[in-house]
């Protein structure tokens, strides 16, 4: 058994100095001379040998040889120990001792092949082909110059920022039109920095630098005006809900700073005309708008949404810098818009106030409010703009972020497979786009200016649930907003209602139809044909539902690799400019 | 005598007994061996099989063979403990009357409990009580069982309407389990020989009481090297889901055997050790017990009983994957 140890040895040695040969050619190091590896191979074999052979191996080995031994030895063995003692002890060691007699050393110690013999042919095989193949090829095969250096730039595809080139020029084109010199500074650095991650690459370290900081100065130019833009928000939708204001909110909440003028000027124009009671209820409206643009500004859902978010995914340092920015940088034009936000809930109060008192006094207090609001307006954009630009520097961010973390390649084959599946959705929305609409429709709705209802703008071939008789009743109802019971079951009419009156203003009637089939799909088409679809501006339709994404983005424990498949999802379906 | 001279002696006497048996039990010879081994080790066995196979008369013609008294009781819902253990009586003694315990059928040598789940919970724990302490008490009185006291209990296992199966801790009270199977086609022809002719084969009686004492005294006698006890212990524990490296066993048991398992199992290794002629047992009359002797305290999971896994299964498995040292 010592001499098959020695073999195995023996062998473990000639594996181990087959492996150094090949590791020492692979480096173009000199193969050790013989005598080194006949060493290695006879100290494997006398180490081997001279190891201690467990007993029980060998008892093992003789109850083995031994046909029908049924463990004597190796229970003998057991009870060499001294445990146990007594006539059946020694009768079984020496029924042991009988049976070993009879082992033949062939089969107890059989010679057997080497264990680990395909491992070692495997080393001396590749120890024979490093020794073929001629070093120099081998060297030059390694050492290629230049590949290793630009692979770890971090450089994107002139497609993949496409979406991010699109948002700086709009932002440049806004920051013209808006004359903010900080987004227009904002927006040429971003642009600087896109091309050079296209053309020549940045660091990747750098390109997050550079890029987070842009964020953190496009942010904090951002929340100079924030509440401003959140108090004019929510003063225009307080005044969207009353007719007299509505024209004046609606633009108020676009941001829309001459159409605010415009529209708070005409009703200064009518305040002559109005009685009292309409004056009352516009003074209201103003007072809430008033109350509603103090309360927005005064709330911040930064602090508690998406400014906790902003906080965790930026470092405490960058927080602390961004602190210091904000101190130094633009606390005047913070100051400013704060004011700002104090004189429009100023305005509107003392609108509200004079508008009780009497129409003249109205007058002036509507004009004096009228005058402010484009500046305000303006401010409150620039805002908006500035946001939006950080916005896409942020997702930009994320992007890099993830490259970084074992993106590479692999990330921008997904990124082209997910755009393609996109477009190809895109694509096959659009051929299965029939006519008709997928609105539902109210019945018995026949005033000029229907409520509800109509084709929806886009999408497949959906079927009117409902609709109205064409003899509806409520002829005279050019408001009416209320829908009538079922569905009509005449054929007759126009299922949207006929063209109405626009100064007309009837009351407003319950309208009663008859229950079973409405007009089939063909007459609410060529209804809504006469008049034209329902439409929305896909813009706005985009941008509503961008930043619903976005605050839910942030509010929400979103998985980071499903937050960036939404917001990319959202690049591919962003508005074009028509070519 | 020394244990040479003692050892062939106790091979040669358990021949005899086996030899006798098979006059007159046709076939079945695993099951005669495990009951013989069950005998000599001192424990008792649960048959299992179907009516018919020849249960009953494998024990009473072990009763015939060992000249030890024999008693049966067919178990049936409406059995009494009393009618087990026996009762105290009135009787009238020199014009005196007092209580007088009256034995029951457990005070004989061997006594067959026939399908033993029919009887209700309270009967069955009557018999197992007294299986492991060899006694009875009857109020603040015990008498002792004779010995040898040897109990062959049978459980039918297709009918289990009106049964009530025995507890998994009376279970561990059997030292066998054994499962009587049909007779091959050969084995049928020779029981319908020798059963429906006019002669009906006779035994003779083999062993003494007193040389089953002496044969059961050998077997504690018999030493066990620490490598077979070590396997043993390894077995025995590889059988419980928390500490066994088998995934099956992991999966399917929801209790492993208990260590009245692995005194079962190492007895029968040495009843099996003097059969073989040797003085100590060896892993293979380890291996060769275990089924029997641990197939009834491997207890199954739902998720085994839904599989159909069987214990024999599981066990034979664990032994091929099992190392011997």
């Amino acid at each position: 058994m010592r001499a098959l140890a020695a073999l195995q040895g023996g062998f473990a040695g000639l594996g181990v100095a087959f492996g150094i040969c090949a590791l020492r050619l692979g480096v173009g190091a000199a193969v050790p001379s013989k005598l080194w590896l006949a060493t290695l191979v006879l100290a494997g074999a006398l180490v081997a040998a001279a190891r201690r052979i467990p007993l029980a191996r060998c008892a093992r080995a003789v109850d083995e040889a031994v046909q029908g031994n049924a463990d004597r030895t190796l229970i003998a063995l057991g009870f060499s120990d001294g445990a146990h003692e007594g006539p059946f002890v020694n009768a079984a060691m020496g029924d042991a001792v009988r049976a070993a007699g009879r082992v033949r050393l062939a089969k107890a110690a059989p010679v057997r092949r080497p264990r680990g013999i395909v491992a070692v042919a495997a080393l001396a095989a590749s120890t024979l082909l490093l020794a073929l193949v001629p070093r120099q090829a081998r060297v030059a095969q390694a050492m290629r110059p230049g590949e290793v250096s630009g692979a770890t730039r971090t450089r994107l595809d002139e497609a993949m920022l496409e979406p991010d080139r699109e948002a700086a020029a709009l932002a440049a084109k806004k920051a013209a039109a808006l004359h903010d010199g900080t987004l227009e500074q904002l927006a040429n650095e971003y642009r600087k920095m896109l091309t050079a991650l296209a053309a020549e690459g940045l660091e990747p370290g750098e390109a997050l630098d550079r890029l987070a900081a842009l964020e953190r100065r496009a942010r904090a130019a951002a929340d100079e005006a924030q509440a401003l833009a959140r108090g004019m928000r929510a003063a225009g939708e307080t005044m969207s809900a009353d007719p007299q204001t509505r024209a004046a909110g609606e633009a108020m909440e676009k941001l829309d700073g001459a159409a605010a003028r415009e529209a708070m000027e005409h009703l200064a124009a009518r305040a002559g005309e109005m009685t009292k009671g309409e004056r009352e209820r516009m003074a209201k409206s103003l007072e809430r708008a008033g109350q509603s643009a103090a309360a927005a500004g005064s709330h911040q859902p930064g602090e508690d949404g998406a400014s906790k978010q902003e906080k965790r995914r930026l470092s405490r340092n960058e927080e602390k810098e961004r602190n210091q920015d904000q101190q130094s940088g633009s606390e005047a034009a913070t100051r400013e818009n704060d004011r700002q936000l104090k004189r429009l809930e100023r305005d509107l109060d003392e609108s509200a106030d004079r508008c009780r008192d009497d129409p003249e006094a109205c007058k002036g207090a509507l004009d004096e409010t009228a005058s402010d609001l484009p500046d305000m307006a303006q401010q409150a954009q620039r805002s908006a703009a500035r946001e939006g630009l950080g916005r896409s520097m942020g997702q930009l961010r994320e992007r890099l972020q993830r490259m970084d973390h074992g993106g590479g390649q692999g990330q921008r084959q997904g990124e082209r497979s997910f755009e393609r599946a996109a477009e190809g959705q895109q694509q096959g929305s659009q051929a299965s786009q029939g006519p008709g609409g997928d609105g539902e429709m109210t019945p018995g709705q026949t005033g000029a200016r229907p409520q509800h209802g109509g084709p929806g703008k886009t999408g497949g071939d959906g079927t009117p649930t409902a609709s109205g008789s064409a003899t509806a009743q409520s002829t005279a109802a050019s408001r009416a907003t209320s829908g009538g019971e079922g569905a009509g079951k005449d054929p007759g009419g126009d299922p949207l209602g006929a063209r109405g009156g626009m100064g007309t203003r009837g009351e407003i009637h319950e309208s009663h139809v008859r229950s079973g089939a409405g007009p089939i799909r063909a007459e609410v088409i060529e209804s809504g044909a006469k008049r034209g679809f329902a439409h929305t501006d896909y813009q706005r339709v985009f941008d509503e539902y961008n930043a619903a994404v976005e605050e839910t983005l942030d509010t929400t424990a979103v998985p980071a690799g499903r937050r960036y498949i939404v917001r990319r999802y959202f690049q591919l379906i962003r508005p074009r400019a028509t070519p | 005598m020394n244990v040479e001279a003692a050892a062939a002696q106790f091979n040669k006497d358990l021949a005899t007994l086996l030899e006798e048996i098979g006059r007159r039990i046709v076939g079945h010879r695993p099951i005669v061996e495990g009951v013989a081994t069950a005998l000599l080790a001192g424990g008792h066995v649960l048959l299992e099989g179907v009516p018919g196979l020849g249960k009953t008369l494998l024990v009473r013609t072990l009763a015939d063979v060992l000249d030890l008294s024999f008693a049966r009781i067919q178990f049936t819902p409406d059995l009494m403990p009393s009618d087990i253990t026996g009762t105290n009586l009135i009787v009238e003694s020199g014009g005196q009357r007092k209580f007088e315990f009256q034995k029951g059928p457990i005070f004989s040598h061997l006594l067959l409990a026939d399908e033993i789940n029919r009887a209700t919970p309270k009967t069955q724990s009557a018999l197992l009580e007294a299986m492991q302490e060899q006694a009875v008490t009857i109020g603040r009185q015990s008498w002792e069982l004779p010995s040898p006291f040897f109990v062959l209990a049978t459980q039918n296992p297709i009918e289990m309407e009106g049964t009530y199966p025995l507890p998994e801790a009376q279970l561990d009270r059997f030292f066998f389990k054994l499962r009587v199977t049909s007779p091959g086609r050969e084995d049928l022809h020779a029981i319908l020989d020798r059963t429906t002719g006019a002669a009906t084969p006779a035994v003779r009686s083999v062993l003494t009481r007193e040389r089953l004492l002496e044969m059961r005294m050998l077997i504690r006698q018999v030493p066990v090297a620490r490598p077979i006890q070590d396997y043993v212990v390894r077995l025995i524990e590889s059988t419980h889901p928390d500490r066994s490296s088998s995934t099956e066993i992991k999966k399917f048991v929801r209790f492993g055997s208990s260590p009245r398992g692995a005194q079962a199992v190492l007895l029968a290794a040495k009843v099996g050790a003097l059969r073989a002629g040797r003085f100590s047992p060896s892993f293979d009359d380890v291996r060769q017990a275990v089924p029997a002797a641990l197939r009834h305290r491997v207890l199954l999971n739902f998720e085994g009983e839904a599989d159909g896994v069987s214990t024999d299964q599981l066990i034979e498995r664990l032994l091929a994957s099992l190392p011997e040292t």
